[in-house]
């Protein structure tokens, strides 16, 4: 095998390296170091601080900047659908709907909507959206902060938009 | 040999990406993701194939430039199927960002950014999906999991438990 074939493969299975150092970093936390930091920002601060490494030897391997920028480009392309993966398990309705019966064997549609009050989703995610530096409150009115999930509102409208999905 | 790879790699991910908003606006599949995973996924991948055969025989080009060109383009794909759920299901942290921006200087209060949301969307629509992707059926006026179902919760509860935690709030 030539070095270019094992450097496609190790960035092929960077995704897995991140896996592994963020399942580290998150068990660390809670035992040792108990840093406040929400579960979100643990995957894109491990998604982040994993292009050094990852890039550097890539670089290494092929010694080229376009080599550099491919790999900057396919790290992150997979590292953000790694995050996405990880925020499903941790946000996703249609997830918490299946854990829910699996736990329940069985659920009353209405039980459901009971525990899906959308006040308390809105707590949910006011806190989750505060955490993330997105949003502030200022005497009891949220204002917007971060530009990174606004950016995301504005694309995905963009993609409803020209797949003539529903738009909100 | 990498000027090549991102030239393709984006090239042909901007092709497939045309052909997904000129099928989707003609005529919307029923079952979207496992669409999207053929179209994104399956198609190139035997394309890939394909070509590597041919390359085999006749040794027209590098392995690795048709290596490189398939893992760009099957890295972007992967970051736009993750990113479609969140066009398709209206996510709800990222309609209360919309909301709260469009709101400017005036901003909005907790109850507001409730009243904009309506309970029975929020959840009967991904129950239906579910239903839909024979996730999940319904039994009278309760829901059960399929065999297909059962193995994703599964899924989704072994990798919480690798990270040590608790189920998500949703």
């Amino acid at each position: 095998m030539n070095k270019t074939t094992f450097s496609l493969l190790f960035l092929l299975f960077s995704p897995l390296i991140l896996m592994v150092f963020h399942i580290i970093f998150i068990r660390l936390n809670k035992n040792i170091f108990k840093f406040k930091i929400s579960n979100q920002n643990t995957a894109i601060f491990c998604e982040l601080i994993l292009n050094i490494p990852i890039i550097f030897i890539f670089y290494s391997l092929n010694k080229s900047f376009s080599a550099f920028a491919y790999a900057f480009l396919v790290y992150n392309s997979l590292g953000y659908a790694y995050f996405h993966f990880f925020n499903m398990s941790e946000t996703a309705r249609r997830i918490k709907i299946l854990l829910e019966i699996k736990k329940n064997k069985t659920l009353k549609i209405e039980n459901l909507t009971q525990d899906y009050k959308s006040d308390f989703m809105v707590k949910t995610r006011l806190q989750r959206l505060l955490e993330l530096n997105q949003i502030k409150k200022i005497n009891e009115k949220y204002f917007i902060k971060g530009k990174i999930l606004l950016f995301a509102a504005i694309i995905i409208r963009f993609l409803k938009k020209i797949l003539n999905l529903y738009s909100f | 040999m990498f000027i090549l790879s991102l030239i393709f790699g984006i090239l042909i991910f901007i092709i497939f990406l045309i052909f997904h908003i000129l099928i989707w606006r003609v005529k919307k599949p029923k079952n979207e993701i496992n669409f999207l995973f053929l179209l994104f996924i399956f198609l190139p991948l035997l394309f890939t194939g394909i070509i590597l055969l041919i390359n085999f025989f006749k040794n027209f080009t590098n392995n690795n430039l048709i290596f490189s060109t398939f893992l760009l383009y099957f890295s972007l794909s992967c970051a736009y199927i993750q990113t479609y759920p969140a066009a398709r299901a209206n996510a709800p942290s990222l309609q209360i960002v919309y909301f709260v921006y469009k709101s400017g200087e005036k901003g909005l209060s907790q109850e507001e950014i409730t009243n904009k949301f309506n309970l029975n969307n929020l959840v009967y629509e991904r129950v239906e999906d579910l239903i839909k992707e024979n996730f999940i059926y319904q039994q009278d006026n309760s829901i059960l999991l399929t065999r297909k179902g059962e193995i994703l919760a599964n899924i989704f509860r072994i990798y919480r438990k690798l990270y040590g935690l608790e189920f998500g709030q949703g």
